[in-house]
């Protein structure tokens, strides 16, 4: 086996095997995107994006809701990270743009639940905004077969970073183990 | 006549695309707002203990000066991180053996486990979405992703 000592040493949390070495070169360009994306998002102020925060918020909602799960402000605001009194906001402004309802939950009076009411594909044109020009050409340059396999793995990465510290999916996880 | 918006024109397959790059940041915002929560640590917190870590591995000594250089940060703003740092247990602060005007460093044990435990849970679960793709598929997304970080990079 050979060593390459031009590249620089694997960080001690990564494991060293070389077999890895192909998984990280992929984490290491979705790093690298997401830098460059959010470099040229606080570049540019003026866009009329959804903020980030709603558009998260009503995508967590919806896709319990399509489960048949409901979602109170405070497993919300910890899928966020944000804090109870940041949600409270959040929560009002959603309301106010007929996009969420709240209501009491069916299990605690005291309780409320958030409703989302906003369409799917309401969302998905928030989501896709406005983007670049150049965007939309690589995108489309990409083969209908070769754009599957970004959309996959795009899709792969993203349900595992929910997962991550997430307390709500490690319960819903927890749930589904015990009943195995 | 009014423009139609670019996905009702774009081909379907570029839309998807777009809206997956779109979905990915969205979620992975969230979860960086999450872990920092969790640990109670901001990115810099974060990045300092991981270069304190890294130095102590190599069995280099690491000064406030030399921490500063690589966060890109005020000497005082190193020493009120060093603070909060060392209230929380994370960081302290000792005598350089050489130099009688600095001092060295040093992340504590309870420091490397709690990042060593933030770092590797998310690490392994995205190195194991990231190797089933296998070799082929790897390159598609790599040389896409790269013509995507080159195109946010520009303007």
């Amino acid at each position: 086996m050979t060593t390459d000592d031009k590249r620089p040493a694997p960080h001690y949390w990564y494991s060293a095997e070389t077999d890895r070495e192909r998984a990280i070169d992929v984490l290491e360009h979705i790093r690298a995107y997401g830098a460059a994306d959010s470099a040229m998002q606080r570049r540019s102020e003026k866009t009329m994006r959804m903020n980030e925060n709603d558009i998260s918020a009503l995508r967590y909602l919806l896709r319990a809701h399509e489960r048949g799960l409901t979602v109170g402000p405070r497993e919300l605001a910890e899928y966020l990270g944000i804090q109870s009194s940041s949600i409270t906001v959040l929560l009002d402004r959603l309301e106010k743009a007929g996009h969420i309802r709240r209501e009491p939950s069916p299990f605690d009076r005291r309780a409320l639940i958030i409703i989302p009411v906003v369409p799917t594909s309401e969302l998905h044109k928030a989501i896709l905004g406005d983007v670049r020009e150049e965007l939309v050409e690589v995108a489309s340059s990409l083969t209908p077969e070769d754009a599957e396999t970004v959309v996959e793995f795009m899709d792969r990465l993203r349900d595992a970073v929910d997962h991550i510290d997430n307390p709500a999916t490690s319960a819903e996880q927890a749930k589904v183990r015990s009943a195995d | 006549m009014i423009d139609k918006p670019w996905f009702d024109t774009a081909p379907p397959h570029a839309v998807r695309v777009i809206a997956s790059l779109r979905e990915y940041r969205t979620a992975e915002q969230a979860m960086r707002r999450r872990t920092r929560e969790s640990m109670r640590m901001g990115e810099a917190d974060l990045r300092a203990l991981k270069f304190l870590l890294k130095a102590q591995e190599d069995e280099r000594l690491t000064t406030p000066v030399q921490l500063g250089a690589h966060l890109g940060m005020k000497s005082s703003s190193v020493t009120a991180m060093l603070d909060r740092l060392t209230a929380s247990g994370h960081v302290s602060r000792h005598p350089h053996p050489t130099d009688r005007r600095s001092i060295t460093i040093l992340a504590t044990p309870g420091a490397d486990e709690e990042v060593r435990h933030t770092l590797t849970a998310m690490h392994r679960r995205l190195l194991e979405v990231a190797a089933e793709l296998g070799p082929e598929r790897s390159r598609t997304v790599v040389a896409f992703l790269s013509q995507v970080t080159a195109l946010a990079d520009r303007d």
